[in-house]
């Protein structure tokens, strides 16, 4: 292992067990499992959680209802910033709803979609509704704000259209596509488990949550919530280790 | 080969081309002169096909290919200099034969960013003769570079030509004169 790696590890060792101390002594001072367990008490719940056929179904259909989501967000977002950014009147008439989706709180599109939607896929809906304003308006302005210089270059070089597309025009857009990408999973995890607490349907993280917050299971609360939480930053992580070889820094 | 007719070009009210005519010739080398902002970039981005001439016609013959060092480099910051070169068609050989006749072979696996000012320059010169082109369009080319870089350059640039157009923009005679070019003052009329 490099040096730096090295380094890397004990520091980020170093601040979980900072972290972990502080916590340990907070569930100490308040002395009650109900308002803050222990950090045992929650690891042995996530032990037992582990080896039930329940939880692992859960994890396996959240993930694919928030993965389903967020995948129809990224591919629509795209292609709708790809219109807009082209023509002007497909602009004009998308940008209020964008804008709305941004400005109405996830409750309420909660709400409004459990009376059009089977529970069963309203995470997938929720999720896909937030991320898909985050990708359209980060690529929009990223086509947009493509430097025509460059776009001029390759026309006076007589570049076919394909080759600006892949060489040009991708390559410059994509560090901001990824940067929003990865952010855009992290809301499509938290919007996603919060329509699954709602709704409640069967083998999902959200109902897990909300049957162990009826039953004050809170070690289990927490449990369900690192779940979850891990979740979302291994798919942050397999995200970046797939576009890095896409990506580029000399920007 | 390309035939400019009373060509006219204002940015809002300033204009600055008025009612410009000229021929360029197969194998021809003009250079553009004339003070700040009387229009020889603007010409040379409607010689390119950049920008349409408000009044007035450019004609080619046939579909001429273009190349050119712009007054700006232009090298895309996340393309090593070889690979701003092959992405034109190059094959990598006649690149890098390019870039050791301009100095700068050393520098083929750079990116833009890591290099000085004159070699980025060479780097965009290399790439533009590169290119198949039948005329070749110059706009400041030699700014960065010092006089026996600029001087190494136009040389190759004038070996390179051969019988294919040069169209120059420079506010240095002597770098019109290194490159064999005509000048012409473009606020002077007629230009024919």
């Amino acid at each position: 292992m490099k040096q730096s790696n090295i380094k890397k590890v004990i520091k980020w060792t170093a601040v979980s067990l900072l972290w972990l101390a502080v916590w340990q002594l907070s569930a100490a001072a308040v002395g009650q499992e109900l308002l803050i367990p222990y950090p045992k008490a929650v690891l042995l719940t996530l032990w037992e959680l582990a080896r039930t056929a329940e939880f692992w179904r859960a994890v396996l259909f959240s993930m694919l209802r928030i993965t389903a989501g967020y995948s129809l967000g990224v591919v629509i977002g795209t292609a709708g910033a790809v219109l807009t950014a082209r023509f002007a009147v497909f602009k004009a008439i998308f940008s209020p709803i964008l804008h709305l989706i941004r400005a109405v709180p996830v409750a309420s599109f909660i709400i409004l979609a459990l009376v059009w939607i089977k529970s069963a896929y309203l995470a997938v809906f929720i999720s896909f509704l937030m991320v898909l304003p985050i990708i359209w308006t980060t690529v929009q302005s990223g086509i947009e704000g493509l430097d025509r210089k460059y776009l001029e270059m390759a026309q006076v070089f007589g570049l076919s259209s394909a080759k600006t597309l892949f060489q040009i025009k991708i390559p410059f857009i994509l560090p901001s596509f990824i940067a929003s990408a990865t952010s855009a999973l992290g809301f499509a995890w938290k919007s996603g488990v919060a329509a699954e607490v709602i709704c409640r349907p069967a083998n999902s993280l959200g109902k897990l949550l909300q049957d162990a917050k009826l039953y004050l299971e809170t070690p289990r609360v927490f449990a369900v919530t690192a779940t979850v939480a891990l979740l979302s930053l291994l798919l942050e992580l397999i995200i970046k280790r797939v576009t890095r070889r896409f990506s580029n820094d000399k920007h | 080969m390309i035939s400019i007719e009373n060509i006219s070009f204002s940015y809002g009210e300033k204009r600055v081309l008025e009612n410009l005519s000229l021929e360029i010739g197969k194998g021809s080398r003009i250079c553009f002169f004339g003070e700040s902002g009387c229009g020889k970039t603007t010409l040379l981005r409607l010689i390119l096909g950049l920008e349409k001439p408000q009044s007035g016609t450019i004609k080619k013959d046939g579909a001429l290919r273009s190349s050119a060092v712009f007054q700006e480099n232009r090298l895309l910051p996340f393309k090593t200099v070889l690979q701003n070169i092959t992405l034109i068609g190059a094959d990598e050989g006649a690149a890098l034969d390019r870039l050791r006749a301009l100095g700068i072979e050393a520098a083929a696996d750079s990116f833009p960013s890591d290099l000085s000012g004159g070699m980025q320059r060479r780097a965009a010169i290399a790439r533009a003769l590169c290119a198949e082109y039948d005329y070749l369009v110059l706009d400041e080319p030699f700014t960065g570079l010092d006089g026996a870089n600029a001087s190494a350059a136009a040389r190759h640039i004038s070996e390179s030509l051969k019988e294919r157009a040069l169209i120059l923009v420079t506010h240095s005679r002597a770098e019109a004169e290194m490159l064999g070019a005509q000048i012409i003052d473009i606020t002077e009329k007629p230009h024919i």
